[in-house]
This record gives C-alpha cells, sequence and structure tokens, in this order.
C-alpha cells in the first residue's frame, strides 16, 4: 500500500501545484528564463539604475519587457533599448530580446501569448484577425504625437474599430528591382516589353512568386478583380472567378510557361539575379543589401510594370500593408510598452534603421527630409508602387484568404490547372476565401 | 556440348555457355547504333574516332574507349576459356567485364558532357538518343558479368551490393561534400564544390554566429544523456516487475498501456505544454527531460520481451537461497540483460538527438534552448535556407558522425534488441 | 466488469463486517489502521484526505463547476484616463479551465483510487489483529517494497510520469473533440463550449469540405501504410539475405553501408533529400545535364509524382531497419532445414518460398502489424519531405495530397488552429489503430502464449 501512498501524494502534490498555478499562470512568464542577450543587459541597467536612484529617490518600479525582433534588427534594437532605459529612469527594466520574424510574430503569438514577447513587430494585415483573438492591446498613450507623426493612411491600416492596435515601422509592399547591365529603365514600363526583349542564352527575364498568396493577388488586382468587395471590408465578397479574373488566370498561364520566365522557389531568383542571369526580380527592401553586394551599381528599382489584360495596360497592384510595432493584450507594463514601441519607431530611431538595414521610415518628417533616404532607389521605387497598390483588406476573414490563393498559385505553377478547368478552380478558390471555414 | 566434359575444380560450366553469348553479343554491339539522332546512327567506334578526330579528349572519352577496349578483352578472354579453361583465366575476364560494365554504366550519365559542343553528334545529346546498340550493350555486359561470375562460382550478388550501395550513400555523401563547399548557397548546379573549406564547421562554433549551434548541440547531448540514464533505469524497472512477477492488475496496466500508446502522441502536446507552464518549466531544458522520462514506461516492450526469455528456474533458486526481489533484479536479471540495456540505452540516446515535434512546440521562440532537431530545422525554413545551407550541412555531419560512430560500435546490440523485438 | 463488481461487494462487505472503526474509516481515511497500530501509514492516508480536501475547497471546486459552461466571462476593456490607456480585464479562459478541470478529476480520480485502497488496507489490518498476527508495522511494509511489493517501488515513477504527462493530457485533447475550439473560438479573446458530436458529424458526413478533405486523406493514408510497410519489408528482406548469401565477403561491412542511413537521425537524411529533390534541387539539375530530362521533374510538387517519391524516400530510410531486423532473424532458422531441401533438389527460390518466407512470416506478423500502425502515423517522413504538399484545392483550409491523418492533425493544431477537428480526428485514429491492434491479438496468441514462452 505504500506505493499506491506515494504515489497519491505525489500526485496531489502535482496536481495542487497545476491548480495553483491556474490562478496566477502568468507570473511564469517572468521565470522562464532570460535570453544570454540580458544577462549584459542587466548589469548595464542596474549601473544605469544605481546613478539615477542618488538624483531622484523617487521609487523605481522594476518591470520587465520582452522584445521580438528579426535578425537583422537585432543589434539596432537593441541599442535602443539602452537608450529606452536611460530616458525612463523611473522604470527598472529587465529586457528580454529574441529573434523572431515580422512574419512568424503572429502565429508565435497565437501560440503562447504568456511567453511571447510585449512588443513586437508585426504585419498590419493580421492585427484585425488577432484583435478578434484578444490578444493586442489598443495604443492611446500620446495618441496627438502619433497622429502627427505617420500619414493617414498608415494609421488607418493598423486601426481596427477605431481604435490604433500598432505603430507603421515601414511600408510592407514589394516592387522590382532589375539589372542595369541587362534592362533599360525604360523597357520596364509593361511586363510585355519586359517578356520580349532576348537578355541572351541562359538568361532569364522576370521571377515572381505565383505560388505565394501575397504575390499572386497583383495580377488579379490589375485585371479590375476586387477581393472582398470594392472596399475590402465584405467577407462574402470575391470576383476572382469572373471574366476579369478568367483573364488573370490565362495571363498567369502563359505567363509562368514562357521559358523566360522563373518562378522564385527557395531563393532561385536571388541566386540567378547574383548571378547576373536574371533580369528582374519581386521582392521588397528587404533584399537591398544582399544583391548590391553581388552587383553593385548595376542594381536599380522601379515599381511594378503594366501587364495588358483585354486589350488594356493596367499597373500590377499588389497588397499594400506596414510592419507594425504591435503589444500584446497581457503585457504587465501596458505603459511601458506603449512608450517602447514609440520609442523604436521615432524619428531619430527610424533613421538609424534605414542607415542600418535599410528600412523605408514611415515617420512623414524622415521622408521629406532626410536625403539618404529621399535618394534610395529602393525608397523611391517603394514610394512610386504604393500608389499603384491596393491596401490590403482589413478584415479578419484576410485570414480565408492565404491558404486558397496559395493553393491557387501552385495549380498554375505545377501546370494542374488548364484553361479547361481554370474556371472551376476558381469558383472553388472563391468559395474558399469567402465562406467561413466551418460551415 | 562440349563443356560437359570439361571439368576443372573450382568452375562451374553450367553458365558458361550463357555467358559466352552475352559477350559476344556486347561485342558485336560495338557495331551497332551507339547513338540514334535525327535518323542518323553512329556506332560506338565511330564515335571515339570522332571524339579523337575533333581533338576534344576529356575524361570520359577515356572511359569510353576504355568500355570498348574491355568490350574486346572480354571477348577474347571468353574465346580463350573456350578452348583452354582456367580459374585464372576467368578472373581475368571477370575483371575486363566488370570494368566495362562500370565504364558503360557512367557512359550513361557521362555521354552528353562528352560529346556536346564536339560536332560528333548533329545536335544536342539526350539519353533517349542511345541506339540500341548502346543498350544491349549495357544489358549484355552485365548479364555476361552476372554469369561469368556464376561460372567462376563468384556470388553475383556483389553487383547488386555495389549499386545498392552507390544509391544508398550518394546523399550521405552529398551533404558531405556541401559541409565542404566554399561557395554558399541552397542552389548550385554541380555535385562536386567548386572550392573546399572549413569555414562552415567554424562559423558554427564562433561565439557571434546567429546560430548558437554549440548550445544547441550541448543542449541536445544533455537530454540524450540523462534520457539514457533515466529512460534506461525506468524501463528495466518496468519490464521486470511486468515480466517476473505476478500483481493484481498486471495484465489491465499492460492493456491500458498498449492502449494509451495507440493514441497520436503529438495530439497532447499542447495540453503537456500548458501542464509545463503550469509548474513554471515552459521553454526549458529540463521539461523536455522531465517528458522524456516520464513516458519512457509506454516502451517497456522489447525489453520485457527479453526478459521473459531469461529462465524463471534462476529466480527460484535465488529465492530459496533467500534473496528477495531486488537483489534477484540487480544481482541477477541485469548482469545477464547487457544486450537489451545497451539497447535501450542507445535507442534512449539517439531519440534526443532525432525528436522534432516535442521540442519544437516546447521552446517555441527560445533559440537557446533548441536542440539541434529544432535548430537545424528551423536553419532549412525557407527564409533562412538559401543563406545557411552549408552551415546546415556541416551542423547535420557534426550531428550524425559521432551518432554513427556509436552506432557502429554498437551495431551487435541493436540488432540483438531489434530481433528481440520482432518476437511480440 | 466483474471486477468492479467484485470491488463494490467487496467494500460493501467491509463496511458491512467491519466494526465502528472501519465504517469510520470510510469518512476518516487511515482510522482503522492508526486504531490496529499502523500509526505512521494511518496518518498518511489522513494526510492525502486533508490534502485534497483543501485542494478542492481552494481551486478544485471553481474549476469543476466552471467545467460545465466552460467560461461565461469574456475578455474586457476599460478606458483608464490617469494613465491615457486602456486596461484589459483577462476574463474567462476556456482552455484553461478545461485543462484544469480534468486535472482536478484526474486528481478525484486517484482520490478515490487511494480512499479504496486505505479501506482495504484497514480491513487487512483488522483481520490479522483478529486472527491474532503481527500487523507490520511501517518499516516492515518499506522493507516490504524490495520483494513482494517490489513492482509498487519500481512502478511509482512511471505511473505518476504517465498520469501527469500523458493521460491527463489526452483526457483533456480527447475532451475537445466534443466542443467547438477551432479558429473562431481562440481563447482569451473568445470563449468556446461544448458542441457534443458536432465535430464527428461534418468529418464523416457524406457532403461539406471537410469529409471531402476526411475521406480522401484516409485513403490515402491507408495506401501509404500498407505501401511504406510491405516495400521496406520485402526490400529489408532481399537485402539481408544477399549480404546473408554464401560467397559474400565482408558482411559486415556491406551491413554497415546501408546502416550509416540509419544512424544519421532521420530529420537529417530527410530534410537534405528533400532539398535534394527539389524543383531545382541537385537531382534534377544532374539529371539534366546528363542529359536525362529537359525540364525539371516535380518529385515533390505534384501529386503523384509526390507520393510515389515519397514512398521510394521511405524505402531508402525503412530498408536499412528491416535488414538489421531480419539478418537477426535469419540466423535463428534452423539450418538442417536447407540441408534437408538440397538434398531434395530445390533451388534459391524454393527455398526461399518453402522455409524461409514461411518461417520469417510467421515469427513477424506482429510486428508487421505494429509497424502498420507507426506507418499510419508515420509523421516524420512526410512532415519533412512534403509537408503533406502539393496542396489540393478540393481540400479542407491547406491539407495536401499527400497528407496522412496524422500529419493534417499537426497542420490543425499548427496552422489554422482548429484544435475541435484535431483531436476528433485524432480519436478516429486511435479507433483505426486499435482495430488493427485487436486483429494482431486475436491472430498472433503472443499474449496468450505469454507463460508458456518460459
Amino acid at each position: 500500500m505504500k506505493l499506491k501512498k506515494a504515489l497519491a501524494m505525489a500526485l496531489t502534490v502535482a496536481m495542487t501545484m497545476t491548480g495553483l498555478v491556474a490562478c496566477g499562470s502568468s507570473e511564469s512568464t517572468d521565470t522562464t528564463g532570460t535570453g544570454s542577450s540580458t544577462t549584459t543587459e542587466k548589469t548595464e541597467t542596474a549601473k544605469t539604475d544605481s546613478s539615477t536612484a542618488t538624483e531622484t529617490p523617487a521609487e523605481v518600479e522594476a518591470i520587465s519587457l520582452k522584445v521580438w525582433a528579426p535578425e537583422e534588427d537585432m543589434e539596432i534594437t537593441q541599442a535602443m533599448m539602452d537608450s529606452f532605459q536611460q530616458e525612463h529612469p523611473e522604470w527598472d527594466i529587465t529586457w528580454d530580446l529574441t529573434v523572431i520574424g515580422v512574419d512568424e510574430s503572429a502565429a508565435a503569438l497565437t501560440t503562447d501569448p504568456d511567453a511571447a514577447a510585449d512588443v513586437f513587430l508585426l504585419p498590419s494585415g493580421s492585427i484585425p484577425e488577432l484583435v478578434e483573438a484578444g490578444l493586442l492591446y489598443p495604443i492611446t498613450a500620446n495618441m496627438d504625437d502619433i497622429t502627427a507623426l505617420y500619414s493617414e493612411n498608415a494609421l488607418e491600416a493598423c486601426k481596427k474599430d477605431g481604435l490604433l492596435y500598432g505603430l507603421p515601422s515601414t511600408p510592407n509592399c514589394w516592387f522590382m528591382w532589375y539589372n542595369k547591365s541587362l534592362y533599360d529603365e525604360s523597357d520596364l514600363a509593361s511586363l510585355e516589353t519586359m517578356m520580349a526583349k532576348d537578355l541572351g542564352d541562359g538568361v532569364y527575364n522576370f521571377s515572381c512568386t505565383i505560388h505565394n498568396s501575397w504575390y499572386i493577388e497583383a495580377f488579379y488586382y490589375a485585371a479590375g478583380c476586387t477581393l472582398f468587395g470594392p472596399d475590402g471590408e465584405d467577407p462574402t465578397e470575391c470576383s476572382w472567378n469572373d471574366a476579369n479574373g478568367m483573364a488573370a488566370t490565362k495571363y498567369l498561364l502563359d505567363l509562368t510557361s514562357n521559358p523566360k520566365y522563373v518562378e522564385d522557389e527557395d531563393g532561385i531568383a536571388g541566386s540567378l539575379f547574383k548571378e547576373g542571369k536574371l533580369g528582374a526580380l519581386c521582392a521588397g527592401t528587404w533584399v537591398r543589401n544582399d544583391l548590391y553586394d553581388a552587383i553593385g551599381d548595376d542594381l536599380g528599382a522601379v515599381p511594378l510594370p503594366t501587364i495588358n489584360i483585354n486589350g488594356k495596360d493596367s499597373h500590377l497592384s499588389n497588397f499594400a500593408d506596414y510592419k507594425v510595432y504591435a503589444i500584446k493584450s497581457n503585457t504587465k507594463a501596458p505603459l511601458a510598452a506603449q512608450l517602447f514601441a514609440e520609442w523604436l519607431n521615432n524619428q531619430e530611431n527610424q533613421i538609424t534603421r534605414f542607415l542600418e538595414v535599410g528600412t523605408t521610415p514611415t515617420v512623414l518628417a524622415v521622408l521629406d527630409v532626410n536625403e539618404a533616404v529621399a535618394n534610395d532607389a529602393g525608397t523611391a521605387a517603394l514610394l512610386a508602387q504604393t500608389q499603384y497598390a491596393t491596401a490590403q483588406p482589413a478584415i479578419s476573414q484576410i485570414g480565408a484568404y492565404w491558404t486558397p490563393a496559395e493553393t491557387l498559385g501552385t495549380a498554375i505553377v505545377n501546370k494542374e490547372l488548364n484553361e479547361g478547368n481554370a474556371q472551376e478552380y476558381l469558383d472553388k478558390t472563391v468559395s474558399d476565401i469567402t465562406t467561413n471555414l466551418v460551415e | 556440348m562440349m563443356n560437359r566434359n570439361k571439368v576443372v575444380i573450382g568452375l562451374n560450366f553450367k553458365y558458361f555457355s550463357r555467358a559466352f553469348i552475352a559477350t559476344v553479343l556486347t561485342a558485336i554491339c560495338l557495331f551497332l547504333p551507339f547513338v540514334s539522332m535525327e535518323e542518323k546512327s553512329v556506332n560506338a567506334l565511330a564515335v571515339l574516332t570522332g571524339l579523337f578526330g575533333s581533338a576534344h579528349v576529356g575524361k570520359m572519352t577515356i572511359v569510353l574507349a576504355a568500355g570498348i577496349v574491355m568490350a574486346v578483352l572480354s571477348l577474347i578472354f571468353a574465346v580463350i576459356n573456350y578452348v583452354k579453361p582456367s580459374k585464372a583465366l576467368m578472373r581475368l575476364w571477370i575483371c575486363s567485364g566488370a570494368i566495362q560494365c562500370f565504364c558503360y554504366t557512367v557512359l550513361m550519365f557521362g555521354t552528353k558532357v562528352m560529346v556536346d559542343g564536339t560536332g560528333v553528334l548533329p545536335a544536342k545529346f539526350m539519353v533517349r538518343d542511345f541506339g540500341f546498340g548502346y543498350w544491349i550493350g549495357l544489358l549484355g555486359a552485365y548479364v555476361a558479368l552476372w554469369f561469368t561470375m556464376k561460372v567462376a562460382k563468384v556470388n553475383p550478388g556483389y553487383i547488386v551490393l555495389t549499386i545498392l550501395s552507390v544509391i544508398w550513400l550518394f546523399p550521405i555523401l552529398w551533404i558531405l561534400l556541401t559541409s565542404f563547399r566554399a561557395e554558399q548557397g541552397y542552389y548550385v548546379g554541380y555535385f562536386i564544390p567548386r572550392g573546399f573549406t572549413f569555414d562552415n564547421y567554424l562559423n558554427l562554433f564562433k561565439n557571434n554566429s546567429v546560430i548558437p549551434f554549440a548550445r544547441w548541440w550541448t543542449n541536445t547531448f544533455i537530454v540524450a544523456v540523462c534520457w539514457c540514464v533515466f529512460n534506461t533505469l525506468i524501463i528495466l524497472g518496468t519490464a521486470y516487475v511486468l515480466s517476473r512477477t505476478r500483481f493484481q492488475g498486471r495484465t489491465t496496466l499492460m492493456k491500458a498501456m498498449m492502449v494509451i500508446g495507440m493514441f497520436p502522441g503529438f495530439m497532447s502536446m499542447i495540453a503537456v505544454y500548458n501542464i509545463l507552464k503550469g509548474v513554471g518549466l515552459a521553454q526549458t531544458l529540463t521539461a523536455l527531460i522531465v517528458v522524456g522520462v516520464a513516458g519512457a514506461a509506454m516502451g517497456y516492450y522489447i525489453c520485457k520481451g527479453f526478459f521473459d526469455t531469461i529462465p524463471k528456474a534462476m529466480d527460484e533458486a535465488a529465492i530459496i537461497d533467500g534473496a528477495n526481489r531486488w537483489q534477484i533484479f540487480t544481482r541477477i536479471t541485469i548482469p545477464l540483460s547487457k544486450p537489451i540495456i545497451i539497447y535501450t540505452a542507445l535507442t534512449s540516446f539517439l531519440g534526443a538527438w532525432s525528436d522534432y515535434i516535442f521540442p519544437s512546440i516546447l521552446f517555441g521562440d527560445k533559440q537557446a534552448s533548441y536542440t539541434v532537431a529544432v535548430g537545424l530545422k528551423w536553419l532549412t525554413d525557407f527564409r533562412r535556407i538559401d543563406a545557411n545551407y552549408t552551415q546546415f550541412a556541416a551542423g547535420s555531419i557534426m550531428v550524425a558522425l559521432p551518432i554513427v560512430i556509436l552506432f557502429i560500435a554498437l551495431q551487435g546490440f541493436y540488432v540483438e534488441g531489434l530481433s528481440g523485438s520482432v518476437k511480440g | 466488469m466483474k471486477a468492479v463488481q467484485k470491488n463494490k461487494n467487496g467494500l460493501a462487505s467491509i463496511f458491512s463486517k467491519g466494526d465502528i472503526f472501519s465504517k469510520l474509516s470510510f469518512l476518516i481515511m487511515g482510522l482503522a489502521n492508526i486504531v490496529r497500530g499502523q500509526i505512521v501509514k494511518g496518518i498518511l492516508f489522513l494526510a492525502i484526505e486533508i490534502g485534497y480536501i483543501l485542494f478542492m475547497v481552494k481551486v478544485g471546486a471553481h474549476y469543476l463547476a466552471k467545467l460545465v459552461t466552460l467560461g461565461t466571462e469574456g475578455q474586457g476593456m476599460v478606458f483608464d484616463e490617469s494613465q491615457g490607456i486602456y486596461v484589459i480585464s483577462q476574463g474567462d479562459n476556456s482552455m484553461l479551465i478545461l485543462l484544469y478541470g480534468v486535472a482536478v478529476m484526474v486528481t478525484t480520480a486517484v482520490f478515490v483510487f487511494t480512499w479504496r485502497t486505505s479501506i482495504c488496507s484497514g480491513e487487512l489490518a483488522r483481520q490479522l489483529k483478529l486472527a491474532n498476527k503481527r500487523v507490520p508495522n511501517f518499516i516492515a511494509d518499506c522493507k516490504e517494497l524490495f520483494n513482494s511489493n517490489i513492482h509498487r517501488l519500481l512502478l511509482a515513477i512511471p505511473a505518476v510520469g504517465i498520469i501527469v504527462f500523458t493521460i491527463t493530457p489526452l483526457i483533456y485533447m480527447i475532451l475537445i473533440a466534443f466542443t467547438n475550439y477551432d479558429a473562431e473560438h481562440q481563447p482569451p479573446g473568445n470563449l468556446f463550449t461544448w458542441v457534443g458530436l458536432e465535430n464527428f458529424k461534418m468529418l464523416l458526413s457524406a457532403s461539406g469540405k471537410l469529409s471531402a478533405t476526411f475521406w480522401p486523406v484516409l485513403g490515402w493514408t491507408f495506401i501509404w501504410g500498407f505501401t511504406a510497410t510491405f516495400s521496406c519489408y520485402f526490400g529489408g528482406m532481399f537485402l539481408a539475405m544477399l549480404i546473408n548469401s554464401k560467397g559474400i565477403a565482408g558482411k559486415k561491412i556491406w551491413r554497415t553501408v546501408f546502416v550509416i542511413t540509419m544512424a544519421i537521425p532521420t530529420f537529417i537524411s530527410l530534410l537534405v533529400v528533400s532539398t535534394m529533390l527539389g524543383k531545382r534541387g541537385i537531382i534534377n539539375v544532374l539529371l539534366e545535364q546528363w542529359g536525362f530530362i529537359d525540364s525539371f521533374l516535380p518529385f515533390l510538387t505534384e501529386g503523384l509524382w509526390a507520393k510515389i517519391t515519397v514512398i521510394i524516400v521511405n524505402l531508402w530510410v525503412g530498408v536499412p531497419v528491416t535488414m538489421l531486423m531480419v539478418t537477426g532473424i535469419l540466423m535463428n532458422i534452423p539450418a538442417e532445414l536447407y540441408e534437408s531441401a538440397r538434398i531434395d533438389g530445390a533451388g534459391p527460390l524454393m527455398m526461399f518460398r518453402k522455409i524461409t518466407f514461411p518461417y520469417m512470416w510467421f515469427i513477424t506478423t506482429p510486428y508487421l502489424i505494429t509497424n502498420l500502425i507507426s506507418n499510419f502515423n508515420n509523421f516524420g517522413v512526410i512532415y519533412f519531405m512534403t509537408g503533406g504538399n502539393p496542396s489540393n484545392i478540393n481540400f479542407f483550409k491547406g491539407a495536401g495530397k499527400t497528407d496522412l491523418l496524422v500529419t493534417w492533425l499537426y497542420k490543425l493544431t499548427k496552422d489554422s488552429k482548429d484544435y475541435n477537428l484535431a483531436s476528433a480526428i485524432g480519436i478516429i485514429i486511435f479507433i483505426i489503430s486499435a482495430v488493427f491492434s485487436l486483429i494482431m491479438y486475436s491472430r498472433s496468441g503472443a499474449l496468450k502464449n505469454e507463460e508458456g514462452f518460459q
């Protein structure tokens, strides 16, 4: 019988612990270790803390903030954390900085909101979904400053039900990079002229990522199709299966079977481009440094070309949204988190980020004043493209868009789709995009 | 046939005529179309002379020449053996046949490199352009080799084994070469790297590297050692109790464990994660160790099968001598179970290196806690694969090498454990 | 069923036959033990009871009560003028309520088990006393742990581990199948609740996107399971016999060549192979350079190709395992059998058909069936090779043409967060596995013959 007793005891203890933590499980985030980078940070904050303590005997609140940043932003974010601490002696901040890509953060946040970062970068497109899941914190501190800093469009992209859930850090939109030794800028106005030019044996003209649902919409928008209605707010509307959608699909079929076109998979376009075997590729500012290292001043950037559908030239119109700094809903230090997000995104730090990693700023003043920013080809192309782009629908139904669109793109690239079954595929795609997932 | 009358010790003439015919056929094929392209057929000899004529003599040309020479040599040896068979001559025949097979096989892959751009053929070569002379020659060469080996009483299984080994080792060779490749990047259009370097390995262990590989390796090693020790103890204990003692509810317990084991494990992993979060262990290595140890008993099965084979009489004798169950377990059963202990320890140890799903859920964003499986998979994510592929290869080798050595050294025990598992 | 009946009778008879202390010990655990002199044991029982009651009062009852609705109070938000920010109040979290509710239930089950044990233990002490035998004290009880009660000693840790980290989560996940915990009902922002058999209906019904995904995926799971199992089985047998055949020198070296693929952690070899088979992976590039193809082969990107590719790659991974296993068994086949067959003039093919194969088949049937089940659930090969892709336009939310039920289940939890569907699928997988195991046990008789084996 002894054993059963021991067993029961151990269990009771374990269960009691589990049960107890039910009330205070949120505390456990603090105990779950800090990254190696934070140990040095701790000593530094301790130093500043002691110096300020002598000046201001007012109480210093100990808080902890966890930050997610993409790999390339790690160093500068660290520096911004230091300067924020100096600016705010009223807090003694324990920092934790971890690598999470912009596109990974939404998934990571949903997986475990308790272990998630307080402040992180996010594509503005995922705001509606996350707000509905109750995972984001509305930003209200210093609202007047915020409204003055950014364009109305940028702020609109971060709003849901009238509340602001993120601070726009950079436009998130792709455009076209090209190799000046292969193309003249005059060739790049329309995709037809681009594809017609002979760049030589073994050299591809153009690359895009049709099987990625963040790229494929450019062709459908260009053909005049709508996603979630003309204003992007009707979850039951999608016109990709009408005659225009058919025309766009046929265009894509022709494009992908053109031997001069290469579908970008696992970085193939970048490799070819760097070897000088590709004329133009579609990507954002994030590839600039990598491409520049390979081909130097031959690197040029322009907005997306026009395509000719049904005898009409129209610009490829991709989604425009923003990479935004957001805050999780269950943060322990909401005020500090908000102020820190604003700090990360202030004028000075946006310039730093532009200079160090090439991120295009959003603060209006920076765009007008800073010379380096104004002269950057990538930024110019990005800003030019935003005028052709379509705002990404800001409803949570957008969550239902990605997978069906990707499936459609894959079918086009793999030639599973042909003119015969295209209508059927489009109908299915549209019904997947517009219906609620579990009927 | 006259072969019947010949008796040479160590030779089996039953297959001689088949070998002879195949060899002759292969030799004839030299004059049949090697390549048929655009209604123009060229035989092997013409290709060779054409190549020599055009002064494009590469490595592949030598292979072609060797193939032709060997076909002729085989014919000569076949004739000599026909007239006056002997073991030594048979050997020579086999050798020439084997080299011929090798050359013909290599030609299948190398002909394009050899002839393109030499002007010997009217257009770019494709494998489908091979004429029937080549295909019959290839087939004939293998058939001849097979039967000559039969004649010489050498097991022709070597042919199959060699081909299979090449297939099996090809990916391993690729990753090994990639790990030493100087050119970065995922896509390269060639098998052998243009430059060799150790940097991929050195980068993994640099302190300032984005990839904390040394940390991952150490993490995994710690987990592996803990699992190796604790899981083995728990499995041994459970298996011993279930095999050697009889108590109320024993069969129920075994059935229950079997039923539980049939649920797909990772279905409940999210719940396990939340329980761990509740006790403050989420995202830690300790959690991985604890969960592994907690579930270890479910794998008692193979070990129990082994204990079942140890005669019960030994236990009974010990009981008469006054030993208690614990003493029987530690002093009799365990010393007799070396193979199964090593098998269990080895599988637990290996498990830590390849366990992926649970650690990936457990560690989330905490790269410092990653084990190699999670870390290396993280590296092959489409965002990172192009920049990190060679490092990934080097990391894979760093993981695989110690395990391969360990595995090969303990192979015998593994076989014993594995075949024990079959007995049900 | 019988056992339960017996226990009930047991408890009832203890209650009716026992003295006042026995009766009281139904309420106050360990009393009967204390009275008979087993003080430490009795106090331990009592302590457990007190601990349990405290636990229930403090937290347990709260969660049990909430289990009925899985929470009623949603997340709220109030504007705090003084700080200029919103203050978010965390409402009920259905997921945590369910998990902790299950934990309380399991604790209660364990407590009931202990309660029964304590009564039996008290009864035993009483009877010993009645018979004027010595009632063992605590130390004697502990000593027995190393002898007749060794199973309690050795099974303690495994039992706790399995209850906490296997059974509790399992019950939780099974219950999820009866809720609407899907992408639309994500805590902490939303509550989810019980929906009965709704999820199963959606999966198994004849119409609807979900069942249009479920049945084809199930079909491919079966095809995959059988093909993968038997191709590896026969491939491994062939290889083992080849290496073991007479006249092959360096058997150990040959074996090692194949075993290397087995020693490398499978996720590495699978990741490597899948990168090699990519559209522009090295295999396609080489085939093009060698003149075999003029356009790249869609090894992993086209439905049928991908299916065949994963089966072949699985051969590459699985054949060495079977090879090693078969090697062990081959050595056990009595050599006389072959000798007499040879005298009778049987060829190698005949000997395989009449001796090797029947022997092998007889011994390995249970292995084959367990292997079949584990192949139905072969997550690794599919996940690392194709990730279930290419996706299928007719399927629900990104399920692909090579997805098995398990990998689909994984996608549902990891990508689309439809936990309810995932656990419904998990239960179905369990039922399939259970059916196959039942067949195995009724056929092999291995379990029945356990005693005879020794």
